[in-house]
């Protein structure tokens, strides 16, 4: 274990790239180890990258810069702007809310950052924001969509646990919000400890911006609506934001459009290659963590300490930290529930209230390096040096801390919805 | 000094098995199986262990298939329809309304495509087929309304559980549809499918959303079974000792205990939530008469499509296959198999150690 | 000698950047199109393709995987560059030419190993004639892009190693192509 770490690091000081380091090391482990054999890692990468979920990445990649081509975003924002942008660091906010309602639509966490590294990065640079606070605030922003229903986390969670998907998902509104919430007041902090300048309402203006957004406002209506009216499934969302961009841009700017789709397409493929490129190294990495049982053995070493509930937790949550260290939420979900929720059970734990815990844990852990994909996202999609990225994420990662330990002490954070929402026909 | 070498050379020598399979994991009864193997092994030799992969966490079937052949993993407990991903072959041991008795399932292992199968997987994929398990024998359809008749199937959207499912669903005049189980339950919700075929696993996640539950019968909206194998170039590094300790615990007493936990889960399930009264949501299972129109619907819909996917020669398989899963479904009667006088009290043990509330 | 060297690369990076990269762009076009009429039809006319989201994820990922190819040669692949930074920033330039021959180097040998244990993978699943869930699509066209794009990956940081060599002997070779900023001599 320690060899391996030892190797990855070394490879990511030399500035190897990333997934290089990543599968590198595990590939020198592999050839060492009587148990494995190379030949598989070629399989291992092939693999881990076929999955429709994950095809949410390029969609919204893809929406994203749809959407900047047509000027959708650049009206939406300038709407965003005219109603908060006057508050100082307002725009912060803009791109916060703008987190919620993508993550409404999302239920992939790096599709998410990397979306928003596309639409609201530049937007928030151009105003002025410094750079680590707004590739800061995607990246951990992007983890709003694990929490705000459909989830990609939750969906697993409850497969493997049998556990009502779709209680889950109303248990993750009220700690979802409350990301929010916690972001938010590292912005009103920062915004006062950098001196802001405040701006003036402007009525005339934010009419004026009011009435250029409408067919951009329509997006998140058609987008929502669609999800939660019976069109399409979460993973299909991403495709049905790109159509409505297409023909968003189709119908604004007509044979121009056309003419920039290819190339507008090519960054997009550009910046899914960058990110596709990790996640498949990141899965010939986890491939070994997981043929080794490391993160079963640790799981069911604090199995084995026959904790009281709440001690259980706190150890638990603190485990699934570390590993997200090294591996992706995915992984954490497969290799480790199978090992702990039947404790969790006999310990009369609540499984919704521990699917939420487990799934702010993974949604911290997509920020904390070396293997955080949100942070990665945001990297490729920004081009702000990951170090960068790393130390902008960190106060707003306290602050999910916060709430972390906030729902942890009051499950009814988490159970308070699917309480007064779901009726059991049985 | 050679005494003690030749005894320790008969001695069972500790092993570290990785075990893949796609199934979520324990009260899956699959899955308690398999820790009922580590047990027992852990017993048997101690020192081994039994590091058990649910929901393709390692590999998903196919790709275990590979792993097995190039010698980077022990075993799986993979399903034949699943399976057929790399070898086309291996549906020919699939199909719904077939296999209609718990007797007749236990008959799979005499079938001349059985043993066929087995050969084929030893020569070329060089895995080892210990034998057979089965899913739940009671795969049904759950919907929001009550699905009854055949005509009840008239363009509903129904999930499907793979491309020979989606025959079956098809001739009952259903457009099936595919997509990621955890899009099922809220697209249940919000309305884009009507229902899905599932096992009783499936029903437990969507019973809020789909609470209208319909069975036909053993094995009667699908028909597919687990093989459990071992990777032969693992295999053939241990010693006798090892092997024959391996192979009698499976076959002699874990293929066994898998059978009888996974029909005592489909009793507790059934218990709990069968309807007599198909207005009413629950669990409710078709009179023969009511099965029998399906199967007429259905006739050999799913055979000729399997045809279709398999190679040229792999015709006559699929067709004795046919012939003799019906065979045995009229020689072994409901009622006439052990396993259907099985003690689950015995067992209730290992579900409330995996769902104690 | 140098003259040849300069137009194979000179092809091989029109090769990836130009044909490689729009017929992944093309195919990203192609696969969303694929996935919006995939949900129209299920909407409409209450039917789907089986193989629908098959061939959404295989076309799209097989696409992505040669693209890698670009990203390589552009050099952008993402790395921890704080002490390539650092080097730079205390003006050991020198240095800095000397890591960055070494991880071209590094990334060399990943992308022929790699390509040397993908070649039988993509060939056994080509044999037994492996098929993606639907079982309608063949899985080695879309492995073998993978291959693809890992071999071209090998040839463009072979170039990139010989470039990164010679900087260090303060010779310039393919000047059109871009290295990394600030390592120029
Ligand atoms: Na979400
Ligand atoms: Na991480």
């Amino acid at each position: 274990m320690a060899a391996l770490g030892s190797m990855l690091i070394l490879f990511m000081v030399l500035a190897v790239p990333i997934g290089i380091a990543l599968a590198g090391a595990s590939i020198l482990y592999i050839l060492y180890d009587p148990m494995l054999s190379p030949a598989t890692v070629f399989r291992a990468f092939f693999s881990f990258l076929n999955s429709y979920t994950l095809m949410a990445v390029p969609f919204f990649i893809y929406t994203g810069f749809l959407m900047e081509k047509t000027g959708l975003i650049g009206k939406l924002f300038q709407l965003a702007d005219a109603l908060i942008g006057w508050v100082p660091g307002g725009f912060a906010y803009a791109t916060l809310i703008a987190c919620v309602f993508f993550g409404a639509i999302s239920g992939s966490s790096t599709a998410m950052a990397a979306a928003m590294g596309v639409i609201a990065y530049p937007e928030m640079i151009k105003r002025g924001y410094p750079v680590w606070m707004a590739a800061g605030v995607i990246a951990c922003g992007g983890g709003i969509a694990l929490l705000i229903p459909p989830s990609i986390a939750l969906i697993l969670f409850g497969i493997l646990t049998e556990e009502s998907i779709v209680s889950l998902f109303f248990a993750g509104f009220v700690p979802g919000l409350m990301l929010a919430i916690s972001d938010a007041v590292i912005i009103v902090f920062a915004a006062w400890y950098l001196g802001m300048p405040a701006g003036k309402f402007d009525a005339s203006y934010l009419l004026r911006s009011f009435l250029e957004a409408g067919p951009a406002l329509l997006m998140p209506v058609i987008v929502l609506g669609g999800l939660y009216g019976g069109l399409f499934t979460p993973t299909e969302a991403g495709a049905a934001a790109c159509g409505y961009a297409v023909i968003y841009g189709l119908i604004a700017k007509r044979g121009q459009f056309v003419r920039e789709l290819l190339p507008v397409t090519f960054r997009a493929v550009n910046l899914t290659s960058v990110v596709f490129f990790l996640v498949g190294c990141v899965g010939v990495f986890q491939f070994l963590l997981a043929n080794k049982g490391w993160p079963q053995d640790i799981a069911a070493w604090v199995v084995a300490l026959n904790l009281s509930p709440m001690a259980f937790l706190v150890i638990l949550l603190l485990v699934l930290l570390f590993l997200s260290m090294w591996l992706t939420g995915v992984a954490i979900l497969v290799l480790t529930v199978p090992v702990f929720f039947p404790v969790a059970v006999v310990l009369d734990i609540n499984p919704i209230h521990l699917g939420i815990l487990v799934t702010i844990a993974i949604e911290m852990g997509g920020v904390i390096p070396p293997v955080g994909l949100n942070l990665f996202a945001v990297s490729g999609t920004t081009g702000v040096p990951l170090v960068k990225v790393m130390q902008g994420a960190i106060p707003f990662l306290i602050t999910d801390g916060i709430v972390l330990i906030l729902v942890l002490f009051f499950p009814i954070l988490a159970l308070i919805v699917p309480n007064m929402l779901i009726k059991s026909v049985f | 000094h050679l005494t003690s070498m030749a005894l320790a050379a008969d001695q069972p020598k500790k092993v570290t098995i990785r075990l893949v399979s796609d199934l979520t994991p324990p009260p899956h009864p699959a899955a308690i199986a398999q820790v009922y193997f580590a047990e027992e092994l852990g017993k048997l030799i101690p020192g081994s262990e039994v590091r058990s992969y649910y929901a393709g966490a390692l590999y998903k079937i196919p790709e275990a298939v590979e792993a097995m052949t190039d010698g980077n993993l022990e075993m799986t407990w993979g399903q034949f329809g699943k399976t057929a991903q790399i070898d086309p072959y291996m549906i020919a041991v699939n199909g719904p309304m077939l296999l209609t008795t718990p007797g007749a399932m236990n008959q799979i292992e005499t079938f001349e495509t059985y043993k066929f199968l087995v050969k084929r997987f030893k020569d070329i994929h060089k895995v080892k087929i210990f034998g057979t398990g089965q899913l739940s024998m009671y795969i049904g359809v759950g919907a929001q309304e009550r699905l009854r008749l055949p005509e009840d199937f008239n363009g509903k959207k129904l999930r499907s559980m793979g491309p020979a499912e989606n025959v079956a669903l098809e001739t009952w005049g259903a457009n099936p549809v595919t997509m990621a189980f955890g899009d099922v339950p809220p697209a249940l919700e919000t309305k884009v499918i009507d229902g899905l075929a599932t096992s009783l696993g499936g029903f437990m996640s969507t019973k809020d959303q789909a609470p209208y539950f319909t069975i036909a019968g053993i094995n009667g909206i699908s028909g597919d079974f687990y093989w459990v194998g071992a990777s032969l170039a693992w295999w053939n590094k241990l010693n006798k000792p090892t092997q024959d300790t391996i192979e009698k615990l499976m076959v002699e007493k874990v293929l066994p205990f898998q059978k009888q936990i996974n029909w005592c889960n489909d009793k507790r399930v059934i218990a709990k939530y069968q309807t007599q009264d198909p207005s009413k949501p629950g669990i409710y299972i078709l009179s023969e008469k009511e099965a029998e129109d399906f199967a007429n619907k259905l006739g050999d819909a799913t055979a000729a499509w399997i045809k279709t996917k398999t190679p040229k020669d792999a015709n006559k398989w699929v067709d004795l296959f046919v012939k003799d899963a019906r065979a045995a479904s009229k020689a072994h009667p409901i009622g006439s198999d052990p396993l259907e006088k099985t003690d689950c009290a015995k067992l209730e043990h290992w579900f409330t150690r995996f769902t104690k509330r | 000698m140098e003259k040849m060297l300069d137009s194979t690369y000179r092809a091989l990076r029109f090769f990836t950047d130009k044909i490689v990269g729009y017929f992944a762009a093309l195919i990203m076009i192609g696969a969303t199109g694929l996935a919006l009429a995939e949900i129209g039809r299920r909407y409409i006319l209450g039917v789907t393709f089986h193989w629908g989201q098959d061939a959404v994820t295989y076309f799209i990922v097989g696409s992505i995987s040669l693209f890698f190819a670009v990203t390589q040669a552009r050099r952008s692949h993402l790395a921890m560059s704080v002490v390539l930074d650092m080097l730079k920033s205390k003006g050991k330039l020198r240095a800095a030419m000397y890591v960055r021959a070494v991880v071209s180097f590094l990334s060399l040998c990943f992308y022929v190993a790699f390509s040397c244990w993908g070649w039988p993978t993509v060939e056994r699943a080509w044999m037994i004639g492996a098929t993606t869930q639907s079982m309608l699509l063949v899985m080695w066209p879309f492995q073998a892009m993978l291959l693809l794009g890992f071999v071209l990956m090998a040839l463009a940081s072979a170039f990139q190693l010989y470039q990164d060599v010679q900087a260090i002997f303060g010779r310039k070779v393919f000047p059109w192509a871009e290295t990394e900023e600030g390592l120029e001599i």
